[in-house]
């Protein structure tokens, strides 16, 4: 189902250009990002993903920002994971919680390209 | 020759993969370990260089060019929390006479558990340069802790509750400094790490332990 989600997004987005991605672009309803910060630390989805959702090292998470899954494929990922990621059921997180740490991502600061980094160049 | 060229062009995707990668959350505070590790390797590729505990990042051994033996010397086995630290005293004191340049990635759960070997680097004279992985947790512990809970339908925010090492925040430098140990930190501003490592690789080839404290992602 995730799947076709996914490439449903994937089609809607090449139809539609090459746009910047907004989370109200990806699907997200309105959201706070000031509250989706300290509910993306507090819910610990942080010591996966990292604090700006680059993604962690052996064992942890994959990276969910930026590309980040569309908004639907995000929460049905939340609410029933694939694979080691624990479920965030409606009792301990809302569905406004959600969309408040989706906005909360887009608001984090771009990383630069491997290529634009001066220290990549030994490896 | 075919098969060859065909592994070398897999290489070098598998390259450029883990350099976008370690890209992600570059200038991020806390530091993400990908930059933690590059700057060390800045700091220290001049020399004849050996990783002393390898394992508790996977950045040097995915991207660091190594080409000798001495260079990564491997883990605590079965992931022991309280090794790393009297292990790359152990590897830095051997590889002194070598001539080897010898840095770890210390974790701080595990410098916690024997921190006075630091006094005893500092007694011996033995030349290590220590890199802090400060995330401030028993990190591996916090994600298990979430996956016992998500499979027992649990609440995640509680998670941390025993597996954070804060509250108060471990200053490494002042601990360091009190056992006899050239030290700076706590760094939370990845520009400063590359200077601060410079000082530190001086104090080392000037046959002495030195510490970075630097504040990091969980992983």
């Amino acid at each position: 189902m995730l799947k076709w989600v996914l490439i449903a997004a994937g089609g809607l987005a090449v139809a539609g250009g090459a746009v910047a991605q907004t989370a109200q672009s990806l699907g997200a309803p309105a959201g706070n990002v000031e509250r989706g910060k300290k509910l993306y630390l507090e819910q610990l989805c942080y010591t996966c993903h990292g604090t700006v959702g680059q993604g962690g090292e052996r064992g942890a998470g994959p990276k969910i920002y930026p590309n980040p899954f569309p908004y639907a494929a995000w929460v049905m990922q939340i609410r029933k994971p694939r694979q080691a990621m624990p479920p965030y059921t409606d009792k301990h997180v809302s569905d406004q919680d959600l969309a408040d740490m989706y906005h909360y991502l887009f608001s984090t600061r771009p990383s630069p390209a491997a290529k634009d980094i001066p220290l990549m160049k030994d490896f | 020759m075919q098969r060859t060229e065909t592994i070398a062009k897999l290489h070098r995707q598998m390259n450029n993969r883990d350099k976008e990668a370690s890209a992600n959350g570059w200038d991020a505070s806390p530091v993400s370990t990908a930059r933690l590790s590059a700057e060390l390797y800045n700091a220290i590729k001049g020399e004849k260089w050996a990783l002393a505990v390898s394992d508790r990042a996977s950045w040097p051994r995915r991207l660091w060019p190594v080409t000798e033996h001495h260079q990564m010397l491997g883990g605590t086995g079965g992931a022991g929390v309280g090794g790393s630290l009297p292990i790359a005293l152990g590897a830095a004191l051997a590889n002194k006479d070598q001539g080897i340049f010898t840095a770890t990635i210390q974790p701080d759960g595990d410098l916690m558990y024997a921190p006075g070997a630091l006094w005893t680097a500092a007694h011996h004279k033995i030349p290590l340069l220590l890199l802090m992985h400060n995330n401030r947790c028993y990190h591996q512990e916090i994600m298990h802790v979430q996956r016992m809970a998500g499979i027992h339908q649990r609440r995640q925010d509680t998670c941390h509750i025993g597996n954070v090492i804060t509250n108060p925040d471990i200053d490494f430098a002042k601990v360091a400094q009190g056992l006899g140990v050239w030290a700076e930190g706590p760094i939370t501003d990845p520009s400063k790490i590359g200077p601060a490592l410079k000082r530190a690789v001086a104090e080392v080839k000037n046959g002495r332990p030195a510490l970075v404290d630097v504040v990091t992602q969980g992983r």
